[in-house]
């Protein structure tokens, strides 16, 4: 027997449907986000639990990525693109996306990011955390951009490096289990790191 | 668009008035250019811009708790403050629009990883089914053509990802795709728990029996993907 009485059969099938098949055309979404967002809704947050909310997102978002952390070593350090470039052989268009947070970065030659960390101070610790939010974002950013229809995907911004505004230079993956294998890869790729740092010390 | 200040710590900064008057204007532009200066204030407008809807849209259409609700609340807001800065929208729409289409998908995610894990979904009966169809009371059809199909199907949990349930999500596919357009959207839009009325506004249609409009094109629907998995089985026995 069904165990809630105002649950019908073929509608629990279509809720599924719905929540399995997200893909939606963009005018429908057009409609429905301009209701949603003129209406009123009597559920809200608690005050507090919306601080909460606020305060967790603040902390998280503030967590160094790549770039970060190589921006502000770099700054730190007093040295150049140019200097960087030459001491750990990246190229320069690499180096860019680095800053940028637009490659993965076990898409980085090892060897040259152990050098990178060495000229610029970067300790292991800090330089692991910051390739997994660097990885994380990535992985989130290109999961939200294949949900998105592509009429209502955004662009990069206009001051981005023009090779990185070419969709096919922004490594977005269209393969989920690449996603995966990417996960495993860089799990791979950190333990390769961690020898290399303390071989090349 | 208007919002209201979030009174307290989170005041939004560049308003020519605080404290007085806490109505002004806020446009999507500027929750972005506050995520460069301040983080938190971006966060804090962003919520309120549309957070706090997005939020009251879940709870209330997808009948999920409080807890839930935060969850899907802070995926989105957490995506969306990840790469708020690296891009460009065309028009404040564009932005409403994309931001309400990854709270959808994040939705959509929690019911599906809830729902797949939820032993005893509802055992529903034949005769479950057959009182749904009679509420379309113009439907003739009868469903006893389709009752060993229905037993066999009823102790599916329709958000499992298996072969079965993968059947009958291509067959419910095909069965929309026989619908015309304004049918599809009044079904779709219903089972995301819209009013009546708020689908009319939304396909810019009267609210004229879209009761029964409804009800008949579910009938509709129900029966042709009854009747594409009954052909489906009997291929794959035959």
């Amino acid at each position: 027997m069904k165990q809630q009485d105002n649950i019908q059969p073929f509608e629990t099938w279509m809720r599924a449907y719905l929540a399995t098949n997200s893909q939606t055309n963009a005018a429908g979404i057009d409609k429905e986000s301009e209701l949603v967002f003129s209406k009123h809704f009597d559920a809200t947050l608690p005050a507090e639990k919306a601080q909460t909310l606020l305060s967790t997102l603040e902390k998280h978002l503030t967590e160094p990525t790549l770039g970060s952390l190589v921006h502000t070593a770099m700054a730190r350090a007093g040295k150049s693109a140019a200097q960087v470039q030459n001491a750990t052989g990246l190229p320069p268009s690499l180096l860019e996306d680095i800053r940028e947070d637009v490659a993965f970065p076990n898409s980085i030659p090892v060897r040259s990011l152990v050098k990178m960390m060495h000229l610029l101070q970067i300790t292991l610790d800090d330089a692991l955390a910051a390739i997994n939010t660097t990885y994380e974002r990535l992985r989130d950013e290109t999961r939200m951009m294949q949900a998105v229809p592509a009429e209502i995907r955004p662009v990069f911004r206009r001051n981005t490096p023009s090779h990185v505004n070419d969709p096919e230079s922004i490594r977005f993956i269209s393969d989920a289990g690449y996603l995966y294998k990417n996960r495993k890869a860089l799990d791979k790729f950190t333990a390769r790191l961690c020898e290399l740092y303390e071989e090349m010390l | 668009m208007h919002i209201a200040c979030y009174k307290g710590t989170d005041k939004i900064a560049g308003s020519e008035k605080h404290d007085e008057d806490p109505i002004y204007s806020v446009e999507y532009q500027d929750v972005i250019a506050l995520f460069n200066k301040d983080l938190r204030k971006g966060l804090a407008a962003l919520y309120e811009q549309y957070g706090r809807a997005l939020y009251g849209f879940s709870v209330t259409h997808f009948h999920i708790n409080e807890e839930e609700g935060y969850d899907v609340l802070y995926q989105t807001l957490e995506t969306v403050g990840k790469v708020i800065n690296r891009y460009e929208f065309t028009s404040e729409k564009h932005f409403a629009n994309w931001l309400f289409k990854i709270h959808k998908n994040n939705i959509f995610q929690l019911l599906r990883t809830k729902k797949s894990r939820e032993p005893g979904e509802p055992d529903f009966t034949f005769g479950d089914w057959e009182a749904e169809m009679k509420e379309d009371a113009d439907a003739a059809v009868s469903l006893e053509p389709f009752k060993n199909l229905i037993n066999h199907l009823s102790n599916i949990n329709p958000y499992e990802d298996n072969l079965v349930q993968n059947h009958l999500m291509g067959a419910m596919e095909k069965a929309l795709q026989t619908l015309p357009d304004t049918e599809r959207d009044l079904l779709l839009l219903r089972m995301n728990d819209y009013s009546y009325d708020e689908i009319a506004d939304m396909l810019g249609i009267e609210n004229n029996q879209l009761k029964v409009k409804f009800l008949r094109a579910k009938a509709k629907v129900e029966k042709k993907t009854l009747a594409i998995l009954k052909e489906t089985y009997n291929e794959t026995a035959g």
